[in-house]
């Protein structure tokens, strides 16, 4: 029996080994490591020149104007975004996986088309299309004779802040849509059955039946926007860097804009760093924080 | 048996606001791609004369430019090679620790080993990508092959895991004991009998992997910076930055065109499959 016990624990180790140790080595541990630089002031470049400052780094965050600011755009983009992207996600879904609607599937399909493709290809296609010069927002409006209102959309940090909340939500609608359409078809059809015997119209059945049901799933896709929210890098950085002067960056565009960016040179190894660890500490407050507040009994069917 | 589904008749005031709604929507999407795809074709006089004319002619020779002057064939070649091994490392060695992490449950270890994997996915990417560049540089990783391909595989791996754990959970004990009382080795059983029951999520995992690798973009853009090593998302970035000093605009357009393709088609074929995947972890049960 021991010799058994000893064979199979054996090849369990000698099974798990490989992924495990590249796991461990190029992606956890560098993750912990983290929170060690994180009280560095360094460059990154000669181990005898790192300096040793505590919490320095997190003090100058809170200082930083550019990082407050930062903070405020990952902030709009998680609330108008998430109204949005909320609202056109159950119309979607819910509009989608009724009986007499025709040409579900290719909705479904369009709707889910811009997450799987990739977002940088999807940046400098809404680059393309908001250019002043030759992009086709700028185009329709001269079409359709509203000439003054062209500019160039990315050029001030409000419409520019406006059109990545709007590519954000494109981008994501079919994720979102996805996972409340699973939501939906999980409920039992008894339920709608009996609303219909009962006469009850579109509008009651969805917020007396569905809503409700749907708020397990609902808790889980909160949480995932928020989070990706939170995280927000791709179109940013693609769209504007950050810019015009530095005023659309988010936390992870700011990081990486000020350590590691080659046209900035700044490479602020210690400060990136203490932001990238600000906001995994950030992510993991709010879900902790939001679980704590969702923690009512799971839906009974 | 009846399918679950909402069940309503009449063709209410509602339906139809969201028909439109809908329609709106989807046209955004069909009208922006259709619109950059229609632009990849013309000359860049016809770019900034007129948006809405279809091109005179088809300007092959954008594609040709972005492939060749702007490198697209060397991201391109990048990519694949990245997505090969990458895929292949994933799966082989995804598959053998999910297997044990599931067969053998019994021993306390394996328990925190698996929870100690599946955490992965969720620290960002963000959290350790300056102390990977910072490593990296000190070995000499940075721009080199080897250093990405280790990098993905260490990035994608919980989730190959917590897929392919999900599909080994439901081999039956019962095959494999058969199997060993046979006389099979512990590891034969593994690669004979029980890899072959678990295809659907090999498959699962090889598509969502291969779509995450093709659209990877962070790790790549901050840790490589030798054109020459560059996969497709971090290369069309670099082609757009010098494009922004450079005039040739439906060049780049062009390569957002053969970037976006593959996936296209991708996508088309494998919608379902793709939807799944992407939303496996969120719902439990």
């Amino acid at each position: 029996m021991k010799g058994k016990i000893r064979g199979e624990t054996i090849f369990t180790i000698l099974m798990v080994f490989p992924a495990l140790s590249i796991y461990l080595y190029f992606f956890l541990y560098p993750g912990l490591q983290s929170f060690e630089v994180s009280t560095f002031k360094w460059n990154g470049f000669n181990p005898d020149k790192i300096k040793r400052i505590g919490l320095g780094n997190f003090r100058s965050l809170l200082k930083d104007e550019i990082f407050l600011n930062a903070f405020i755009n990952n902030v709009m983009i998680i609330v108008f975004g998430g109204i949005a992207i909320m609202f056109l996600g159950l119309l979607f879904a819910n509009f989608l996986t009724k009986d007499n609607v025709i040409g579900k599937s290719f909705f479904r399909s369009m709707i889910f088309f811009p997450y799987s493709v990739s977002i940088v290809a999807l940046g400098i296609v809404w680059m393309f299309v908001l250019n002043p010069e030759f992009g086709m927002v700028n185009g329709i409006l001269q079409a359709i004779g509203l000439e003054s209102l062209q500019r160039a959309w990315l050029g001030e940090r409000g419409s520019a802040m406006a059109w990545i909340i709007f590519v954000t939500v494109w981008w994501w609608i079919g994720f979102m849509m996805t996972l409340l359409i699973a939501g939906i078809q999980r409920i039992p059809s008894d339920y709608f059955e009996a609303a219909k015997i009962d006469g009850a119209n579109d509008t009651q059945v969805f917020f007396k039946i569905t809503l409700p049901l749907l708020r397990e799933v609902l808790n889980v896709a909160v949480i995932y926007w928020v989070i990706s929210g939170w995280m927000s890098f791709g179109v940013v950085y693609v769209m504007t860097q950050g810019g015009p002067s530095n005023q659309t960056h988010t936390m992870a565009t700011y990081m990486i804009w000020e350590s590691v960016n080659y046209v900035n040179g700044a490479f602020r190894m210690g400060y990136g760093t203490a932001i990238a660890v600000a906001l995994f500490i950030l992510v993991v407050g709010f879900t902790f924080v939001y679980k704590l507040f969702t923690k009512k009994e799971a839906v009974q069917y | 048996m009846v399918k679950t589904s909402n069940k309503n008749n009449r063709v209410s005031f509602s339906m139809v606001i969201t028909y439109i709604i809908l329609l709106v929507w989807v046209s955004i999407t069909i009208v922006t791609v259709g619109w950059v795809i229609m632009t990849s074709f013309k000359s860049n006089q016809e770019l900034f004369a007129n948006i809405w004319k279809l091109p005179e002619k088809l300007h092959f020779e954008n594609y040709v430019r972005a492939w060749t002057h702007g490198n697209m064939q060397v991201y391109f070649f990048n990519t694949v090679l990245y997505l090969i091994i990458t895929l292949a490392v994933l799966t082989v060695f995804g598959s053998m620790a999910s297997y044990v992490l599931v067969r053998y449950k019994k021993f306390r270890w394996v328990g925190w080993i698996f929870i100690l994997i599946i955490a992965g996915m969720s620290i960002p990417g963000q959290l350790a990508v300056i102390p990977l560049y910072i490593t990296y540089a000190r070995v000499g990783l940075l721009n080199t092959y080897v250093g990405m391909i280790l990098l993905y595989c260490a990035v994608f791996m919980p989730f190959t895991v917590f897929v392919l754990s999900g599909f080994f959970r439901t081999v039956p004990f019962e095959i494999e004991e058969a199997a060993q009382i046979d006389g099979a080795s512990k590891f034969r059983t593994f690669a004979e009998i029980v890899m072959p029951m678990v295809k659907p999520g090999l498959v699962t995992v090889i598509i969502f992997n291969f779509l995450s690798i093709w659209n990877e973009y962070f790790y790549a853009m901050v840790l490589i910076t030798d054109e020459k090593k560059m996969p497709l998302s971090a290369g069309l970035y670099n082609l757009k930055s010098q494009q922004q000093m450079g005039l040739d605009w439906v060049g780049l357009f062009a390569g957002v065109v053969i970037l976006l393709v593959p996936t296209m088609i991708m996508f088309f074929i494998m919608q379902d499959k793709i939807a799944k995947g992407v939303t496996a972890g969120a719902i439990k049960g």
